[in-house]
């Protein structure tokens, strides 16, 4: 229950993802198709290992 | 894939020039003068450069994350301060990367330190602590607009000694705030003007502060990639494009291969 009091606070790192992943992928890449793909790809990167971290420490924290 | 050419004005052979990313060949005119720029506003560094795409991605990005920052904890996330009981100096090392929109702290942080009363309606201006001095008619104005609409309340600045010009800030506000978990806190110093943001803004503050703090990191791989070219100086764009070409040359020689082998079976049956 604890979390999902705080589930309105975790749509704030959807600006901040998207944004670093451009600004990352800006600063490897030229063309902006490159841009964007490559930006792309890091998001999913980031949104799955947060996924994953957050499903590990649930796990973790399971029985508290 | 639009080739961009060598600009006239470069004057470094080719060779010398940054290694090609998506294969293109970048001229990265002065380098210095484009870090230079890319620190003062971002992107303004890639525009000089002629590299429009990316200056105005960079500008939307870092300037968007800088002001929505801002927009979520006010201007008072970002200032400088190097006092005792207020070290929050190196969180604006960070959002200083964005260079011009955070200049207004430093002078903002200059005007305090001489006990001036900061401009711009306190745009960025440290917290005022307590028993610091500040301008009789600034500290009347903040109070004149009451701790609903501000951070200060009737009797928060007192005078003391015989400068009639001056006034010292002592809080007088409720010991208590609205929320009892913001006393537990921030106890230590609520009388503070920075707790006083905290209690009002909430997590907003800190997330502002983050915001403010991220773009400013953000635009030191903007300042890089204006002095040296993108960071990745392996052509992965055209590799794959390589790769699809031999690809397809392997496979119009297996085709060639397979046309050659059946037009000579028939002759080898015939013989």
């Amino acid at each position: 229950m604890l979390l999902f009091a705080h589930t309105t606070q975790f749509w704030y790192c959807v600006p901040l993802a998207i944004t670093v992943s451009l600004v990352y992928s800006g600063t490897r890449f030229e063309e902006m198709p490159s841009i964007l793909r490559h930006s792309l790809r890091s998001l999913v990167w980031m949104g799955g290992f947060s996924a994953l971290l957050f499903v590990f420490l649930r796990w973790l924290t399971w029985s508290l | 894939m639009s080739q961009v050419p060598y600009l006239p004005d470069s004057n470094k052979p080719e060779s010398d020039l940054p290694p090609p990313a998506d294969g293109l060949k970048l001229s990265l005119k002065n380098p210095g003068l484009a870090a230079f720029l890319a620190w003062l506003l971002p992107g303004l560094g890639h525009m000089y450069q002629g590299r429009w795409a990316k200056g105005v991605l960079f500008f939307v990005c870092i300037m968007g994350t800088f002001a929505y920052g801002i927009a979520l904890g006010s201007s008072r996330v970002v200032y400088a301060s190097m006092r005792p009981y207020d070290t929050r100096y190196y969180y604006y090392i960070c959002q200083a990367g964005v260079g011009l929109p955070a200049m207004p702290a430093l002078i903002q942080a200059w005007r305090v330190r001489g006990e001036k009363a900061p401009w711009w309606n306190n745009w960025m201006a440290p917290p005022v602590l307590i028993g610091q001095a500040v301008p009789a008619d600034w500290a009347r104005a903040q109070m004149a607009i009451g701790r609903d609409d501000g951070y200060f309340g009737d009797g928060d600045f007192l005078q003391r000694g015989n400068d009639p010009d001056k006034l010292w800030y002592h809080y007088s506000g409720p010991e208590t705030q609205e929320r009892p978990s913001f006393e537990i806190q921030h106890n230590e110093f609520k009388q503070n003007e920075l707790s006083i943001w905290h209690a009002k803004y909430s997590f907003k503050y800190d997330l502002g502060t983050t915001f403010t703090m991220v773009a400013g990191l953000l635009n030191l791989l903007v300042i890089f990639d204006a002095y040296a070219g993108p960071m990745l100086g392996v052509n992965l764009a055209g590799w794959e494009a390589e790769r699809k070409r031999r690809e397809a040359l392997a496979e119009r020689e297996r085709e060639e291969k397979k046309r050659l082998k059946a037009a000579k079976a028939p002759t080898q049956a015939t013989a």
